[in-house]
């Protein structure tokens, strides 16, 4: 066979095809002499079976890119909603506002009956929001934010006054409901309870702004005791930051 | 049109969907402020 492998085509070694067959069904037969005869023969069993095969094979391929780019393109479009639903069926269907909201006139009661040894954390009640704030440097960020809030470590804190600077993802399509995926629900005048290192403060909203992310300045430390939030905005593609600025209430 | 030519349309479409998807969730990530 491997010295007459260079005579034919590449169909006719297919093991499909009963070349042998029809080689010992003559065995007067040398490929020099009836190699026509043979060929046409086996040409005759081989462009039924080379015609079907790719057929179906590229008709499946093609029904198997089309669910694949229907499934990714319906995900780049629905992903950024699928917290709503969840917004609203938490909002709708526990007290979990109330309850953040009461915890946030417990932080402004006297300093006495704060609570003691609880992590950093941020009570939000407009965006139904209770997480812990962590911390890191800046070479860690995507590491960070992924996790949750971020304390800018660059600005201030809230005991030292000044311009205390939280970030957090709105949304990522890795993780459709980041922890300021509400942001957006945040009105002037809602409070912003804040527990660091075991102190309660009290902000309340006084700016809502969307800036472009070249504006640095919203980082940079002030005079006053402030918080200033941001993530991005718009949801499907973030080119923009919404910033919400909140000042001290009640230390 | 022939299954062959629609085989490289939907396969060049798929690595575009792909691409945006990469694209829109790495522009998603990117929050932090540069001047």
């Amino acid at each position: 066979m491997s010295n007459r492998r260079w005579l034919f085509p590449h169909w006719v070694l297919n093991p499909e095809i009963p070349i042998l067959q029809i080689l010992s069904a003559e065995p007067s037969c040398r490929p020099e002499p009836c190699i026509i005869e043979l060929m046409s023969k086996i040409k005759a069993l081989a462009p039924a079976k080379q015609r079907r095969l790719p057929k179906i094979s590229l008709s499946r391929a093609n029904s198997i890119l089309l669910i694949l780019i229907i499934l990714i393109n319906t995900y780049v479009i629905l992903a950024p909603l699928f917290p709503v639903v969840t917004f609203w069926w938490e909002d709708h269907h526990s007290d979990r506002r109330q309850a953040l909201t009461a915890q946030v006139h417990r932080a402004k009661q006297p300093v006495g009956t704060a609570p003691v040894n609880q992590p950093n954390h941020v009570i939000i009640p407009s965006m139904l929001l209770d997480q812990p704030i962590l911390e890191g440097p800046i070479s860690q960020t995507y590491k960070i934010l992924a996790q949750g809030i971020w304390h800018w470590p660059d600005g201030s804190s809230p005991d030292k006054g000044g311009n205390t600077v939280l970030i957090g993802h709105r949304f990522t399509y890795t993780q459709p409901k980041g922890v300021f995926y509400y942001l957006n629900k945040v009105n002037l005048g809602d409070e912003i309870a804040l527990t660091w290192n075991n102190k309660p403060y009290v902000y309340k909203v006084a700016s809502i702004d969307v800036v472009p992310p070249t504006q640095t300045s919203i980082q940079d430390n002030t005079t006053d005791a402030r918080l200033t939030i941001f993530t991005c905005t718009p949801l499907w593609l973030p080119k923009d930051r919404l910033v919400v600025v909140a000042e001290l209430e009640q230390n | 049109m022939s299954e062959k030519k629609k085989f490289w349309i939907l396969l060049g479409l798929l690595l575009l969907s792909i691409i945006l998807l990469i694209y829109l969730n790495h522009s998603s990530q990117q929050l932090l402020l540069s001047r």
